[in-house]
């Protein structure tokens, strides 16, 4: 059995403003030169302020908070897609990311080699892969169109098959940036049966949403961010209720 | 340092994937397919040769191997580069939804671009086989040495292009011309004897794109084993370039991503 946590520790993420301040070679030069002050457009973004928190074995966690307070970044920090500036959180377990799930795809490529790709992307290996292929197009509904370039598709076939790929395999850590849910209304119960048992298995789930029912139903604790910072962190009872209350006091949104 | 090489080990299956995909995927719609890859340095030698072959009035039979040589050897340089500033760039959907290490995507161009110069040296070889057969022995006994010194070579060297293009965009326009005069000042397909002062021919043995080239025409040209000289060059450059490639990613690895 593996231990798994999520650990941070006074976390602190910047998107600097560097990439959109100054682009070009010949900006920076001139820059350097001294000919020429660039402007400053932006300003780096505090997305993530100061945060430490434990997550352990076995808690299901909600994520709420106005939009821009962080919620998608703190997933996307623990994903390690995002360096910190400072701080440090430390992840034990294997981390299953379900967002942004249609993004990278091949579209000169048939559905089925898509399924190769998005796997080998998610680490599996050609192996492992070829034993799943074929639950995963019976999955996606996709008939005989899988041998077809997914430039072809429909966008519900797209998603579909987006959703069957990228849920076939769980992890012990699940990052849900919002319940998913696809396709008419016989998919929408099959990718919500789905997704019941990926969040069954997963040791931690880690859930960014706005539908305070699905927080309701399916975490114990509910974090409540506010820019950048943990503004309440506590059972889903007492939180939420705190969060409602806030957002109707009409606090001004930074 | 050797977790990193881990992890490239450990996502091994998806770069390599992703080098087959793009080979797969470059020509599709053509009639010839990846034979473009062998087509192209061809056709390219052969208006080389018959022009300047004219113009300088060297023997065709001579001139052309030499000429090849530096056309596979230069478009793989030339392809590396190039096409490393924008590996990054348009592998940033995978690099966005997964945190593998950036530098799978330069070496993805590599790979590419080492069977782009496998299929292109095909072609060379066919000729070889008909216009002088004599070489071909050593110089299929030397190419495991050649490609992997060229990987080695361009492994870094898409690197820093990918990851200086990701923050200066202007900087493959630039690398374009900057190429275009090292092309001028190589010998791909000048001879050594075209060069007439003193300082051109010094200019020439330092210049470490000869004996780069040297790998592939010492034993396919003259029947020889490249020199210690040339594999002290190029051992230099491949140092050098690995060298500044993980002084760079270093430092800039982690805030790559806010440029896309």
């Amino acid at each position: 059995m593996t231990e798994c946590s999520i650990r941070l520790n006074k976390a602190t993420l910047l998107y600097p403003s560097q990439p959109y301040n100054a682009l070009t070679l010949k900006e920076e030069v001139f820059k350097r030169l001294r000919l020429k002050q660039p402007t400053r457009l932006v300003y780096d973004v505090q997305a993530l302020r100061n945060i430490s928190i434990f997550i352990a074995k076995g808690e299901r966690v909600g994520i709420i908070g106005r939009n821009g307070a962080g919620k998608t970044t703190l997933l996307k920090a623990i994903n390690g897609t995002y360096p910190l500036q400072s701080g440090r959180i430390i992840t034990q377990g294997k981390i299953r990311a379900l967002f942004d799930l249609s993004l990278g795809f091949e579209f000169e490529a048939t559905g089925r080699e898509n399924i190769t790709y998005r796997g080998l992307l998610l680490g599996e290996t050609p192996q492992s892969i070829r034993a799943k292929v074929d639950e995963i197009i019976e999955f996606a509904e996709l008939g005989d169109f899988i041998d077809f370039p997914i430039k072809t598709y429909s966008s519900g076939m797209l998603v579909r098959l987006a959703f069957a790929i990228s849920t076939n395999t769980g992890g012990e850590i699940l990052l849900l940036d919002e319940i998913l849910g696809a396709g008419d209304a016989a998919f929408q119960v099959k990718a919500q049966k789905r997704m019941q048992e990926l969040i069954d298995q997963a040791e931690i789930i880690l859930l960014v949403s706005h539908d305070m029912s699905a927080i309701q139903r399916i975490c114990s604790r509910v974090i409540y961010l506010e820019e950048g910072r943990v503004a309440a962190d506590g059972p889903a009872g007492e939180v939420i209720p705190y969060y409602l209350d806030s957002v109707k006091a009409g606090r001004p949104t930074p | 340092m050797r977790e990193y090489f881990k992890k490239i080990w450990a996502a091994r299956y998806f770069w390599l994937h992703l080098a087959r995909a793009e080979l797969k995927y470059k020509f599709r719609g053509s009639r010839l397919g990846l034979l473009w890859t062998m087509v192209n340095p061809l056709i390219l030698m052969l208006i080389i040769t018959l022009i300047f072959g004219n113009l300088f009035d060297i023997p065709m039979t001579d001139f052309a191997p030499y000429v090849f040589t530096g056309i596979v050897i230069w478009q793989f340089i030339q392809g590396t580069a190039i096409n490393g500033c924008s590996s990054l760039l348009v592998s940033q959907a995978y690099i966005k939804q997964f945190p593998h290490p950036m530098v799978i995507y330069p070496l993805k161009t590599t790979l590419v671009e080492l069977v782009s110069f496998l299929i292109a040296s095909l072609g060379l070889f066919l000729w070889m086989l008909f216009s002088n057969p004599a070489n071909l022995g050593l110089t299929l006994l030397t190419l495991p040495i050649t490609v992997i010194c060229l990987a080695l070579l361009g492994w870094p060297l898409a690197i820093l292009t990918s990851a200086i293009n990701l923050k200066y965009r202007d900087f493959a326009q630039i690398l374009v011309i900057v190429l275009q005069l090292v092309w001028y000042m190589s010998p791909v397909f000048f001879q050594a004897d075209m060069f007439k002062t003193p300082q051109l021919i010094k200019l020439l043995e330092y210049n470490p794109i000869t004996h780069i080239l040297n790998l592939l025409r010492a034993p396919l040209l003259y029947g020889a084993l490249p020199s210690l000289i040339d594999f002290a060059f190029v051992f230099g450059c491949i140092m050098l370039f690995s060298i500044l490639a993980i002084w760079h990613m270093r430092r800039v690895e982690r805030t790559l991503i806010y440029y896309f």
